[in-house]
């Protein structure tokens, strides 16, 4: 369900992607000293896209040093140093990647759901380190994503009534611990990009779906794959969310470093409609592509 | 009213600038906050918070500057009126009250999605009671009550329900931010009915609204390149010539 939400790279600034790149190392970096080494295997772009956020929200700014990690031992990477925003961030992705795993094993069979619980299993630890520090959280996003297993078992018609139950989710993650206008805020881009993620996922998969038989709700709307007047309904449908998200976004500012806005920026007019075609249509931006940013 | 301590920080522009640049600047900023952009977002009142610092901050540089030099324009607002589209982003803070209601009632106007009568769709198909039932739910949803209007929609009986409350139900869903089963409705809508130009406007006017996004990120470089200045001499002399003079006198 990750990695819908990440920046074109190739129309980024060589110092906005090293920033970029530097957060996503800091994030990493914090997953290790917070939720313990095994739980950085599940980075994903999704969280990078939060701690940007949440950076220009609380206005902190992380110095940038250059460290090794396990992966690149022998260059020092650019990584921005722990705080607050990246800490946080790195507990939440243990929690909402924990949940989801327990979720699949509820919602599969057969190995999807042996290996639903393998991955269950192994992020066990993280969460419970993470469950530690932030507990309301766990269980406002176990609660919702229940809700969310709901009303997809109800299997009512209908795409954007689970999309909006997994935007709670989001605007939950988006908004915790923030003073009360900035919450509002957050609580709004997070529920427009939960809702996006969503849509985009379920078109992600519905070709997989279909031979499976599980349940997708954009195949329950349409009756079977969509045809190209349909799809293209769909991408009007998600360019419309986007431009609401973008009206959330011009309330931000600017924040102490230009590149944070510059990468949300290329996120949503960039990445994001990059997304969309590529779920719809199969066009460039392969998921393999941006594994070594 | 908060201004802050720097009106050209808040702007965006330096001290330096001229007031073409701070003017434009402060179009461009009013553009993107704009109550209407946030017509029907939670957020109303934060861009509005951001709008009257805006335009604190733009009239706390034009009237430093109208002090510092005679030539500049004191009032820009009220020029600025005169092209009429952006009445709101200029408006003074100190407006009197017929004013404020006025903009209200302008206001509420625009939120009206559709005409009162509700007699746009074909009547015969209904019941009596479905149709009042949907001038009722056309009402409420003009007014913005879009729960009541939920339930009103559930209440219809089976039978009535036809390309109208189809069409209805995607107005709901519009509201609710609810994209794709919105834009699903007034297809179907449109497809039951396909002589009804309501459903069809509604059906496209989310597509116009899709292709309005994206111009927010600039990823072609502006300029001329040495190609174009070469071939704009080559050009100018041609013309040069053509007039029996002559700008590059070797060619």
């Amino acid at each position: 369900m990750f990695g819908y939400v990440k920046v074109r790279r190739e129309e980024l600034r060589v110092r906005e992607y090293e920033y970029y790149r530097a957060c996503y190392c800091g994030l990493c970096r914090s997953m290790g000293k917070c939720t313990g080494q095994c739980s950085r295997l599940a980075i994903s772009y999704d969280f990078v896209f939060l701690c940007h956020v949440r950076l220009l929200l609380t206005g902190e700014t992380p110095a940038v040093g250059r460290r090794r990690c396990p992966v690149h031992l022998i260059h020092r990477r650019a990584m921005m140093e722990r705080c607050d925003t990246l800490d946080y961030a790195a507990r939440a992705a243990a929690v909402l990647n924990y949940e989801k795993c327990r979720d699949d094993v509820a919602d599969s069979r057969g190995f999807a759901r042996l290996s639903a619980r393998f991955r269950q299993w192994f992020l066990a630890p993280a969460y419970r380190r993470a469950r530690r520090v932030l507990p309301e959280l766990c269980d406002s996003v176990r609660q919702k994503l229940a809700a969310l297993s709901e009303c997809e078992r109800a299997g009512r018609p209908g795409v954007d009534g689970p999309a909006a139950l997994f935007g709670a989710i989001l605007a939950d993650i988006f908004a915790y611990g923030l003073p009360e206008e900035k919450a509002r805020l957050a609580r709004d881009i997070g529920q427009k990009t939960g809702r996006f993620i969503y849509i985009a996922d379920a078109i992600d998969d519905m070709t997989e779906d279909l031979k499976s038989g599980n349940f997708n709700p954009v195949l329950g709307l349409f009756g079977g794959l969509p045809d190209e007047e349909q799809k293209k309904g769909l991408q009007d449908a998600l360019l419309v969310g986007l431009s609401d998200l973008e009206a959330a976004f011009d309330l931000l500012g600017t924040g102490a470093d230009p590149a944070t806005a510059a990468v949300l920026k290329n996120i949503l007019y960039l990445g994001m409609p990059a997304t969309v075609r590529r779920v719809l249509y199969g066009e460039g931006c392969r998921k393999e592509d941006d594994r070594e940013q | 009213m908060t201004v802050s301590n720097n009106p050209y920080r808040t702007l965006g522009v330096s001290p330096t600038d001229d007031d073409e640049t701070i003017k434009r600047a402060y179009r461009e900023l009013a553009r993107k906050y704009h109550p209407d952009r946030y017509r029907d977002s939670d957020l109303a009142d934060l861009a509005g918070e951001k709008m009257s610092e805006i335009n604190a901050a733009y009239e706390e540089i034009m009237r430093q500057r109208g002090d510092a030099s005679a030539f500049t324009d004191r009032q820009p607002r009220r020029e600025n009126r005169a092209d009429g589209s952006r009445d709101n982003a200029w408006r003074d803070e100190r407006e009197t009250r017929e004013e404020r209601e006025d903009r209200r009632r302008h206001k509420n106007e625009r939120r009206q999605e559709f005409d009162d009568t509700g007699a746009a769709y074909n009547a015969q198909n209904y019941s009596a009671e479905a149709r009042s039932k949907f001038t009722l739910i056309r009402n409420c949803i003009n007014s913005g009550n879009i729960s009541e209007a939920e339930r009103l929609l559930d209440e219809v009986d089976t039978a009535d329900r036809g390309a109208e409350w189809v069409f209805l139900t995607g107005c709901v869903q519009l509201r609710k931010g609810f994209y794709v089963d919105a834009q699903r409705s007034f297809e179907e809508a449109y497809r039951m009915e396909p002589t009804n130009n309501e459903y069809w406007t509604f059906k496209e006017r989310m597509h116009d609204r899709a292709k309005g996004f994206g111009g927010g990120y600039e990823t072609r470089q502006g300029g001329c390149s040495t190609c174009d200045v070469c071939t704009s001499l080559i050009c100018a002399d041609c013309c040069c010539e053509c007039m029996g003079g002559d700008l590059i006198p070797c060619c």
